[in-house]
């Protein structure tokens, strides 16, 4: 078919991504509430089209809280977990080592790496400033950039 | 003549009966002018604005005004006056966006909070009044509508709320009309679901009042397919008795319904005014920008054009009965919902006024029609679009309408040179993302429909323009638009039993950007103000709206993305905020010249009102709360005051 481009060897491929032309929700705890309060008004794709951290899943609850999702603050919860857990994104300025290593794939020498660079040099800026740690593979980041984000 | 001693009366009435020293209404007058005739605060004087007041949607505390020290606001003004907030939040910054559009009728302010409130305040300190507490769902993010009421009612505040409730208090005392509805609710669900129980419903923008009825839209899903319905209802002022409905998505035998094939119509969302309506007081037609038919990215269960998606509709506020119809998107696979309130001015043309309306669409154009007819005023042309990347099963519709005059208002394609190379870095990621397939990222001209490939759009699914209130100067004849240049990044994705596709992102990305800087892949401008000379159809003046704060010196002044509207003055001054740069901005309406901006709290994706307070002052009120839809990462819960000091 004419526009089903073949996304292998992508720059981007992530492997946490479901692969084009599927619709995927992990199952765990979590996905029914997820499905059952923001698939009341969008359908669910739509809803993880963007990967965002803790804390961005968190706002973005918030806001839809403003606007009329309905669930006790226990679904809430399981929500934002669900979220951050499938369809999160780690800050590597304030990620302990371990999820740094979970999450991007680091082994424990680069997570503690990115840990000690930004105890030095402060703030990751950017992508080109988080290339910069010694020692980082700058492969690995480019495969994994899409779950990086630098700020909440 | 008769066409213009009416349109002399409309200005009249304008000027008259909807009070020059407030905003009695979301648009400030039903024909949504967002004009006002005050004019202390001038092109000369505005650089002198101080913060009046500060009030807090979340925050408890005693309510101070902000001492006024002239000179703090190009450098930015601190938060300093602080109202009572309502319930829950998180304290400090707050976390729910609120757009609400505040009005000001004899001497009281009335909003809707992001926190379950309705409040009255004095709109010289925001020192509170009254304060209702909504325990059903949330009040409409964008406000509420104010009925002066008759020797039967008391004056009533009217607002809808996520839980599809509409609700009448009295405006004096902030408690609810007995004689309204259910104790002062009326319950809008029954008579709107399609017999889906659990359907979402509710009212997301004000309701707006022609004579004894109260007029209301719906909030629906965008997806899947069956669903509430998007009808417009109108209710009883008195009662809260439904006196007509309009349906949204026409039955068979009513005019429209030959744009759906077979039972298709049945039992279909979407359709729906989620954004404002305006009204022709004169004539009684009241103005409805109904957003598309669901779902909102696949129409492979809809073939046909599907009327009244994305269509400007009017009808006779009293009775519902339909007067001309103008379909913006045939077959929208979009999300180009209409949702900006319609507005409405005179074009003179060849020295004879024409009653006309324009309208903002998502789409990246604004339609000028004549508003007793709906024909174009400056024409419209239906031009071939692309079909052959429509997703398989959809029939795409092969011809859209595009107005000859004003000029797209935004980008609307996309080709790899367009990339931007503002920065070397963000060219770099921008290059790299558009060219991480083969071929490049699916993209070809205007209407390229969201395909099974990772596709581009401009503009985005969130326009374009999107529900921002334009604002009009009769004096200049000039049409005051915002607009972002802004693009969807998606991939189309097939539902799990295969029966439809859905909207899903590329790489964890869904708009066209670097997402941890939010700086577009396309080359600059990001967002625009403009001016559209009314009478000749052309652009009077544009210019970026908004700086990119992140990026080197001398490159900032690239516009932003920007979801909100304006505020026309004939002290010669269009305010807006709108940007995701958190500031808000006076340029010069003749000029388009930026003569005043100040750093607030946090994102105003809201629109400005201005009135004139007990003391004389005119107050200029911009509501500030960040998050939204363009991924502001600001949070306030603020709505701020600026006055002369």
């Amino acid at each position: 078919m004419r526009f089903h481009k073949s996304l292998s060897g992508a720059a981007f491929a992530l492997c946490l991504l479901p692969a084009a032309g599927q619709s995927h929700l992990p199952a765990s705890p979590g996905r029914e509430a997820t499905q059952r309060i923001c698939g009341t008004c969008h359908e669910i794709e739509a809803v993880i089209a963007s990967r965002r951290t803790r804390i961005g899943w968190e706002q973005m609850t918030e806001e839809m809280i403003g606007r009329g999702a309905e669930g006790s603050a226990e679904e809430m919860a399981a929500v934002v977990a669900y979220l951050t857990e499938y369809f999160g994104k780690v800050n590597v300025n304030t990620a302990p080592a371990a999820e740094l290593e979970k999450l991007l794939d680091f082994s424990a020498k680069e997570a503690q790496a990115v840990v000690v660079y930004r105890e030095r040099n402060g703030k990751i800026k950017d992508f080109e400033d988080l290339k910069k740690v010694p020692g980082v593979s700058t492969e690995k980041l480019q495969a994994k950039r899409g779950l990086i984000a630098f700020g909440q | 003549m008769r066409v213009s001693s009416i349109a002399l009366s409309a200005v009249a009435l304008v000027g008259t009966a909807f009070g020059q020293n407030d905003w009695p209404t979301f648009g400030h007058d039903p024909g949504g002018t967002r004009y006002s005739t005050l004019k202390q605060i001038d092109a000369k004087n505005v650089t002198k604005l101080v913060r009046a007041w500060t009030y807090h949607m979340t925050v408890d505390g005693a309510p101070v005004t902000a001492p006024a020290a002239p000179g703090d606001s190009a450098a930015g003004d601190a938060p300093a006056g602080r109202g009572r907030g309502g319930r829950g939040g998180r304290g400090g910054g707050g976390g729910r966006n609120s757009e609400v559009v505040p009005l000001v009728i004899n001497g009281v302010m009335y909003i809707t909070t992001g926190y379950g409130r309705v409040v009255a305040l004095e709109p010289e300190t925001a020192k509170e009044i009254w304060t209702y507490e909504v325990k059903d769902g949330a009040p409409a993010t964008r406000g509420l509508e104010y009925w002066a009421g008759d020797n039967q009612s008391p004056a009533i505040v009217f607002f809808g709320t996520s839980s599809g409730k509409l609700y009448a208090l009295n405006a004096k005392t902030g408690k609810p009309v007995p004689g309204f509805g259910n104790e002062g609710i009326v319950d809008m669900k029954p008579g709107a679901l399609n017999g889906v129980a659990n359907a979402s419903f509710g009212l997301s923008s004000p309701p707006i009042v022609y004579k004894n009825v109260v007029i209301t839209g719906a909030h629906v899903q965008e997806g899947p397919s069956i669903g509430a319905a998007g009808d417009t209802r109108a209710w009883d002022t008195h009662t809260g008795k439904l006196v007509w409905t309009f349906h949204s998505v026409p039955r068979p035998g009513e005019t429209g319904s030959d744009t759906w094939k077979g039972d298709d119509w049945k039992n279909r969302s979407g359709a729906n005014v989620w954004g404002m309506f305006t009204i022709d007081a004169e004539r009684g037609i009241v103005y409805m920008p109904f957003g598309e038919t669901t779902s909102d990215y696949w129409g492979g269960d809809r073939p046909g054009p599907n009327l009244f998606g994305t269509s400007l509709v009017a009808v006779d506020a009293l009775t519902g009965k339909l007067k001309w119809y103008f379909q913006v998107v045939h077959h929208d696979t979009w999300d180009y919902d209409l949702c900006a309130p319609p507005i409405l001015f005179d074009v003179t043309q060849k020295g004879k006024k024409i009653p006309a309306v324009g309208v903002l669409t998502k789409s990246g154009y604004v339609y000028i029609l004549n508003r007793v007819t709906g024909e174009p005023v400056f024409g419209v042309e239906e031009r071939k679009v692309p079909v052959d990347d429509a997703l398989p099963g959809d029939q795409a519709w092969p011809t859209q309408p595009f107005p000859l005059k004003p000029p797209a208002l935004a980008r609307t394609s996309f080709k790899r040179e367009d990339l931007t190379t503002v920065t070397p870095e963000l060219n770099k990621f921008c290059t790299e993302l558009f060219d991480s397939i083969p071929g490049g990222l699916h993209a070809v001209g205007p209407f390229t429909h969201y395909s099974t490939a990772p596709s581009v759009i401009f503009p985005s699914s969130i326009g374009g323009g999107n529900w921002n209130p334009p604002s009009f100067d009769p004096g200049l004849g000039y049409l005051f638009v915002n607009t972002m240049d802004f693009g969807s990044l998606n991939t189309m994705v097939r539902s799990a039993d295969g029966s439809r596709y859905s909207r899903s992102g590329y790489n964890g990305i869904n708009r066209f950007w670097e997402p941890e800087s939010n700086m577009p892949c396309n080359q600059p401008p990001w967002g625009r103000l403009f001016a559209i000379n009314v009478n000749t159809g052309d652009i009077a003046w544009q210019t970026t709206l908004g700086i990119s704060e992140s990026l080197p010196p001398g490159k900032q002044n690239t516009g932003r993305p920007n979801i909100g509207g304006s505020l026309a003055t004939a002290g010669g001054l269009v305010f807006i905020g709108a940007t995701d740069d958190s500031r808000f901005r006076a340029f010069d309406s003749k000029t388009g010249k930026e003569l005043w901006v100040t750093k607030i709290d946090a994102g105003a994706h809201s629109a400005p009102i201005t009135f004139q307070g007990k003391d004389g002052k005119q107050y200029v009120v911009i509501t500030a709360t960040g998050g939204g839809f363009l991924g502001d990462r600001s949070r306030a819960d603020t709505i701020i005051a600026y006055a002369l000091p």
